[in-house]
């Protein structure tokens, strides 16, 4: 597969992903917690509190999505080992990190607030393991493409 | 830091960047780096074929100044 070929995968993902994101989060999860299921349910007073949380949780992934399509538009020009990439990789361990955070402090905080129970709090625990997962890969990966790009811009600059 | 000094030898031997390129078998863009002083660092092999295509010494090209 050549960059260019790659670079294009990507993006075609990143943007399947980004609309996915959007029917999901902002159509079909909406509509199935407006559901009998749920409207005769526990959570049938917590509608928009859930809602507005996955909403705010939905923004920093997104954000995600626009560095990766950077990363793609990096590798498509040649430019796989760049300072960029490492620092667009940093950002996103950053963000991913942050976002972690909030979905774990909030889901405390629903549970000590009565709007959640425990069981939601320990599947929601699947998704912080993922956070942290993510988290460390895209740091490690930065960490190392800044260094493959300090060799590669010592190899360049070998004549 | 080390300067490298094309242009004079250049110059002395009557040779253009591009006949230089032709000879030693690297870009004129390296060349540029090269003289420019943005080249990292400098192959033997490459100053082998520069000083071949010059016929001087490595210390004709080569001068170190403080920076």
């Amino acid at each position: 597969m050549t960059q260019k070929s790659l670079a294009n995968w990507v993006k075609l993902i990143v943007l399947g992903i980004g609309i996915f994101g959007v029917i999901v989060f902002g159509i079909v999860t909406p509509m199935w917690a407006s559901t009998d299921m749920f409207t005769t349910s526990f959570f049938s007073c917590y509608y928009w509190h859930w809602i507005g949380f996955l909403g705010v949780a939905t923004i920093p992934c997104y954000i995600v999505l626009v560095y990766v399509w950077k990363i793609a538009n990096q590798i498509a020009l040649n430019n796989s080992f760049s300072i960029e990439n490492s620092y667009y990789l940093r950002n996103i361990s950053i963000i991913v990190a942050g976002n972690t955070a909030f979905f774990f402090i909030v889901n405390v905080i629903y549970l000590a607030l009565g709007i959640s129970s425990l069981s939601i709090l320990i599947v929601s625990m699947i998704f912080v393991l993922i956070g942290i997962s993510i988290t460390l890969c895209a740091a490690l990966i930065s960490h190392l493409v800044y260094k493959a790009a300090k060799l590669q811009e010592q190899s360049d600059l070998t004549i | 830091m080390i300067v490298i000094n094309i242009d004079v030898m250049l110059a002395k031997r009557k040779m253009t960047v591009t006949q230089l390129s032709e000879k030693v078998g690297i870009t004129i863009a390296n060349i540029s780096i090269l003289k420019n002083g943005k080249a990292k660092a400098i192959k033997i092999e490459t100053l082998n074929k520069i000083c071949a295509a010059l016929a001087c010494q490595p210390g004709d090209i080569l001068e170190y100044r403080d920076e």
